[in-house]
């Protein structure tokens, strides 16, 4: 099975680093874009297996990047799970009835986070 | 008197006499008789002497006869000699009472003819011998001429004994003649002598009576005199008033006892005395100008202080009357005397009094009036003219009452009069406006009593008019002080919704002059838009409410619209205003500027959402650097380091679980989130809870409990295992090694209680208090030691009491700590599909019985208990069915079905006879009979009957597509009682195949679905003939737009929003569909 290829788009740099860390180890490749402008030219210059995606970002946020990647014909197949700090019920759900894959709340365990990404796009371990 | 006892005595004699004759005539006519009878006795006695002789005679005669027989001759000349010696004898006898018994005349005769017959016998026997003698011899010729002698001899015998017999008859002929004339003539003298004695008896009764009765009316009339003379004595000499007689010369003759007594005497002390004495010296001389006057006009009366004889001086009223003979001579006079002492008093103190209420009538300024019910006229004090500033006082026309008061105010007033009057209430106050003479109007406070005869019957209605102006003008200063003083903004509004007042602070924070906000419509005005820029209507808003429905309303969620166009962020309250009658007459609205409040709000907001970004971002960064590192990702670390990041990363999920908490109670207490209510079962987030705390509860050995309850609960399903496993890991937390931690739940009336029992250490009871407070653990070592950020139970107490539940511990040191909490459950009202059962019966058991059986089925059930209450209630319950028994007293239930039935408005209601009897064998008398239990009953007989009756539903389809199960669950079993068969879909796919299986009669949707969305499920349906006109109900968590709704139509449509529509509602709606009988929008009666 080829490597999988995840684009995360956070604006905080550390984090993003850390992300990275945590999948590469899984032999995950991951491409890092510091905002959500960042992110949809990425998306669709390295056409990701699935996208992380920030939920407050400065300027463009995660979830108007991600209504402008669903507008996209390139872009709209790729699967996108929200990285957020909300934790409220109501957030989770309004989140999810954007139609995201899913939602991994920060802070996350970053020994766990591939485990749960792949388990949430239904990748084979 | 005397000539009458001399009348008497004659009359007395008289009868004597004649009772004396009358005696005698009796004792001669008994002799008669008794003479009757010895004659009558010696003629039958003389007749049978006679007849004993014809017979002895014969005797005689035979022997001779014989002999020629038997030729025995001596024996019959022995027998004849036998037989005349008795004859002799007999002969002799009758000799002998002839003279003794009869009148010698008579018995000279019989004896002459007795002495021939004795001869003729002699010779008759003589004439046997002779045969004899010849028989002897043998000479029987001359023996047979012998015999023919003897016999002629014999013939003449006999009749002179018959003429003896004859003379007796004659003379007892003779004799009885005599006496009947004796007799007769005895009788008629007895006649007349009893006839006379008999009148004489009857005049002496009548005069006798006649003289009685004179002399029994003469005595009565002179007791009737006497007495009457007793009595005028008596009366004169007892009398009540005070009477005396006097002599010319003024000395008394005569007092009465009274008059002695009101002058303090004995009527005999008086008596003689000069009549001076008993008079005040100071009034003598006017007493004698009256005795002259009376000596002139026969009669004077004068007022004189009278003395009494211990010299205490009394007021005397007296009257003397001249006395004179028939001659004109002046004999004296009478004197009548009263005591009138407490009189005057009564009069002087009457006119104090009088004095008195003048006075306080002025000085108080109170019109005093009184109102005479039965004459209807008036009375006013004159207050009337110096206060009111009319020109009339004393009787006044009540129309000029009436005319005075504002027209406004005259309805009330008057109403509240009449009912003071017609309740049986006594007092009547009032407060109204009355014009004065000056037509100005006056505030006037007006309280009447009102007197009533014993049959409480109104008479009359006496009260106090007060004048009230000036206390009013002051009071309404004060009060507008008070009201321009206040910080928060006042309206007062009426009816119409138009300011009648505005307070100073209103007018400044709506930025327009009070006075121009005075008779404007105020919503149109300040109210007339939402914040968001929608119309605000008039009917949705809660001031109009507290008007039109006299309820309280509110909110802190609107704004106001100031004169300029900018609004303010206002809270405000309006309070309906009620007369004294309870009636609404306005409201007051309250109101103060919440723009800052919200700034802070929105500042404060904004600042916990910043931190939460804020502070979780490094947090993230700083745990995911840990968790590398920890995970050994980025080269080995040497043991202490790997501790070292150990207390790293511990500490860093607890400082996010700490902001986590802080988070989210900051947000729940502050009303940012509300809970997302809906049905849900607790058993599976109880066992969702305890698998959650599972991994927990092994690593710390402590056991799991878990006992559930299946009862439907409105919660949030989130928010309830948030305090299912707060609490649940406070437990296991606090529990040892080889404790149990339970969960259970019970199922109450109205909520549903949970538990979450430890056998941990417990909880101080001085802590107790605390535990739900903010940072308040048990030991500050806890914090750290079991990593609780002390905002667990705070959280789990907003979350219970945001469900309207609450929540408690229970706690014994060293036994463990039991946490209570309560849910509410889903509301079980009565079904809205429920049928109103009217059941009527006489038996009160069977009434109750029925009724629970009636409701346990759904439905609605009312229970009377004769056929009269029947009839009366009928109407206003308007059941679907009627329950009717048959026997029961006064009324039974023949009667009250006929009268049912004759009744149009009642006629088509239908009814079920429950009864003792069987229906007859030809089925129930009458065709209006729905139908026919027999008692004793069961519950499926009535259930059964009552369906049959009513319009039918069962055995309808209703497709049900909804994704969430609890929530399907709720609904299926809703529906499950009234024979409706719920299909259930969980995906859209799944719903149009089922639809098209089914063709069903309803189709409940949600629109969100797993697979395809409800738009698709409908579009799928609408190309099918069958399907696309049946009745849907569109169940969803979001309000479609117009569009939508467009697309999403079939047949009957109708739109819920889960938000704020109950399953109960849904089920009526459903219901409402199923039976053809949609008619208002539920969804707008709901959606406010």
């Amino acid at each position: 099975m080829p490597a999988k290829r995840v684009l995360i788009i956070d604006d905080e740099p550390d984090i993003r680093e850390v992300v990275a860390m945590a999948l590469e180890c899984s032999s995950v490749e991951v491409i890092a874009a510091s905002d959500g402008r960042a992110g949809l030219r990425a998306a669709l210059e390295h056409r990701p297996d699935l996208i992380l995606l920030d939920v407050m970002m400065p300027e463009l946020d995660g979830p108007s990047t991600f209504e402008l990647l669903q507008q996209s014909d390139a872009t709209c197949a790729i699967p996108v799970i929200f990285l957020t700090a909300k934790v409220q019920a109501t957030d989770r759900r309004k989140l999810t009835a954007l139609g995201a894959l899913g939602i991994i709340a920060k802070p996350f365990d970053p020994m766990r986070l591939a485990e749960e990404m792949g388990a949430l796009a239904g990748w084979s371990p | 008197v005397k000539k009458l006892y001399r009348l008497y005595l004659a009359l007395a004699l008289f009868a004597l006499l004649a009772a004396s004759s009358a005696l005698i005539l009796h004792r001669n006519l008994s002799r008669t008789y008794a003479a009757s009878v010895a004659a009558g006795a010696r003629a039958m006695k003389r007749a049978a002497s006679i007849q004993h002789l014809q017979q002895l005679a014969g005797d005689v005669d035979a022997p001779g006869n014989d002999v020629f027989d038997d030729g025995r001759v001596d024996a019959q000349a022995a027998r004849l000699e036998a037989v005349a010696r008795t004859f002799t004898r007999g002969i002799a006898e009758e000799h002998r009472n002839i003279v003794d018994d009869e009148p010698p005349v008579e018995a000279k005769a019989m004896l002459t003819a007795l002495s021939q017959v004795e001869t003729e016998m002699r010779t008759m026997v003589a004439e046997a011998r002779m045969i004899f003698a010849a028989l002897r011899r043998g000479d029987t010729g001359e023996a047979a001429s012998w015999g023919a002698r003897m016999d002629r001899t014999y013939g003449r015998v006999r009749s002179k004994l018959a003429a003896i017999d004859s003379l007796i008859d004659e003379l007892q002929e003779k004799e009885s003649r005599v006496q009947a004339e004796r007799a007769a003539t005895l009788r008629r003298q007895y006649a007349y002598v009893t006839g006379a004695l008999l009148a004489l008896i009857v005049v002496a009764i009548a005069l006798y009576g006649h003289r009685m009765q004179r002399e029994v009316v003469a005595v009565a009339e002179l007791q009737r005199r006497e007495e009457e003379l007793r009595r005028s004595n008596l009366a004169f000499a007892n009398a009540m008033e005070g009477i005396a007689f006097l002599h010319a010369d003024r000395r008394y003759a005569f007092v009465n006892r009274a008059y002695a007594e009101t002058l303090g005497y004995e009527p005999t002390d008086l008596i003689g005395t000069a009549s001076e004495i008993s008079i005040h010296p100071q009034d003598l001389e006017s007493m004698r100008a009256a005795y002259r006057e009376m000596r002139d006009c026969g009669k004077a009366e004068i007022d004189v202080r009278g003395v009494r004889k211990d010299g205490t001086v009394l007021d005397t009223h007296v009257v003397i009357v001249a006395s004179q003979d028939q001659g004109g001579e002046f004999l004296g006079y009478y004197r009548f005397m009263k005591d009138v002492t407490e009189q005057r008093r009564a009069e002087a103190a009457l006119r104090r009094s009088e004095e008195r209420f003048h006075l306080a009538t002025r000085a108080t300024n109170d019109m005093v009036w009184e109102w005479d019910i039965a004459t209807d006229t008036c009375w006013g004090s004159e207050a009337l003219e110096h206060q009111f500033g009319y020109s009339v006082s004393g009787e006044v026309d009540k129309q000029l009452w009436y005319d005075a008061i504002h027209p406004d105010d005259v309805a009330r007033v008057t109403a509240r009069q009449q009912h003071v009057l017609a309740s049986g209430e006594v007092y009547w106050s009032e407060e109204y406006r009355l014009r004065r003479g000056d037509g100005a109007y006056a505030d006037v406070l007006d309280h009447g009593y009102c007197v009533r005869d014993a049959a409480g019957k109104p008479l009359r209605m006496i009260g106090a008019l007060r004048d009230v102006t000036q206390t009013k003008r002051a009071e309404r200063a004060y009060n507008t002080l008070l009201l321009n003083a206040a910080a928060d903004g006042i309206f007062g509004l009426d009816l119409d919704g138009r300011a009648t007042f505005v307070n100073q602070s209103a007018a400044r924070l709506l930025g327009w002059n009070g006075d121009d906000l005075i008779g404007k419509d105020i919503h149109a005005l300040v109210h007339h838009h939402r914040a968001d820029g929608s119309e605000y209507q008039l009917a949705d808003c809660p001031t109009s409410a507290a008007i039109a429905a006299g309820e309280t309303g509110g909110t802190d969620e609107e704004v106001f619209w100031r004169k300029d166009g900018s609004s303010i962020a206002v809270e405000y309250i309006t309070t309906p205003i009620r007369d004294g009658d309870e009636n609404v007459v306005g409201a007051v609205v309250t109101f103060r500027d919440i723009s800052e409040r919200r700034a802070v709000e929105r500042m404060k907001d904004e600042f916990v959402s910043t931190v939460s970004h804020e502070l979780r971002t490094p947090l993230t960064s700083i745990r995911g650097a840990l968790g590398l590192l920890a995970g050994g990702l980025v080269g080995e670390i040497s043991e202490k380091g790997n501790r070292m990041l150990e207390i790293a990363v511990t500490n860093t999920d607890r400082l996010v679980r700490l902001i986590n908490d802080i988070l989210d109670i900051e947000r729940m207490e502050s009303g940012k989130i509300s809970m997302a209510l809906q049905p849900c079962y607790a058993a599976p987030l109880m066992e969702q809870a305890v698998e959650l705390i599972r991994p927990m509860a092994e690593k710390a050995e402590v056991a799991l409990r878990l006992s559930t309850c299946d009862a439907p609960l409105l919660a949030d399903p989130d928010r309830l295992m948030q305090t299912f496993t707060n609490l649940l890991s406070n437990a296991v937390k606090f529990s040892p090694p080889g404790g149990t931690v339970s969960l259970s739940a019970t199922a109450g009336n109205d909520c549903v209680e949970f538990e979450v029992a430890d056998q941990g250490r417990g909880i101080p009871t001085d802590k107790l208090e605390l535990i739900f407070e903010r940072f308040q653990q048990v030991d500050a070592s806890d914090a750290r030691e079991k990593g609780g950020s002390g905002l667990g139970l705070p959280i789990c107490r907003s979350i219970v009491r945001q469900h309207g539940g609450e929540i408690s511990v229970e706690s014994e040191l060293g036994r463990g700590s039991r946490f209570r909490f309560t849910i509410p459950r889903l509301a079980a009202a009565v079904p809205p599909h429920a049928h109103t059962v009217l059941v009527c019966d006489d038996d009160e058991d069977i009434r109750d019985m029925m009724t629970a059986l009636l409701e346990k089925k759904g439905h609605r059930a009312v229970a009377v208990g004769s056929g009269s209450e029947l009839l009366e209630r009928v109407s206003s319950i308007a059941p679907d069915v009627i329950l009717l028994d048959l026997l029961m007293p006064e009324m039974n239930g023949w009667e009250a079905l006929q009268r049912l039935k004759s009744d149009p408005v009642t006629a088509s209601i239908p009814v079920v006879i429950v009864s003792i009897f069987s229906p007859d064998r030809n089925g129930w008398p009458f065709t209006e009979l729905a139908g026919w239990i027999q008692k004793p009953v069961d519950g499926e007989t009535v259930v059964g009957s009552i369906e049959a009756v009513l319009p039918a539903r069962s055995g309808k389809t209703v497709l049900l597509v909804e994704d969430d199960l609890d929530l399907a669950r709720v609904i299926t079993e809703g529906f499950a009682s009234h024979g409706i068969q719920i299909v259930h879909a969980a995906t859209g796919r799944a719903a149009i195949e089922l639809a098209r299986e089914l063709t069903p009669d309803l189709l409940i949707l949600d629109l969100v679905l797993p697979d395809i969305d409800g738009f698709a499920v409908v579009d799928s349906l609408k190309d099918r003939r069958l399907l696309k006109a049946i009745p849907l109900i569109v169940y969803s968590g979001s309000e479609p737009t117009a569009f939508q709704r467009d697309r999403l139509t079939l047949g009957p449509t109708e739109f819920l929003n889960k938000g704020s529509i109950s399953p109960a509602d849904l089920e009526r709606l459903v219901m409402e569909l199923l039976d053809n009988r949609i008619a208002t929008p539920l969804r707008k009666r709901h959606a406010g």
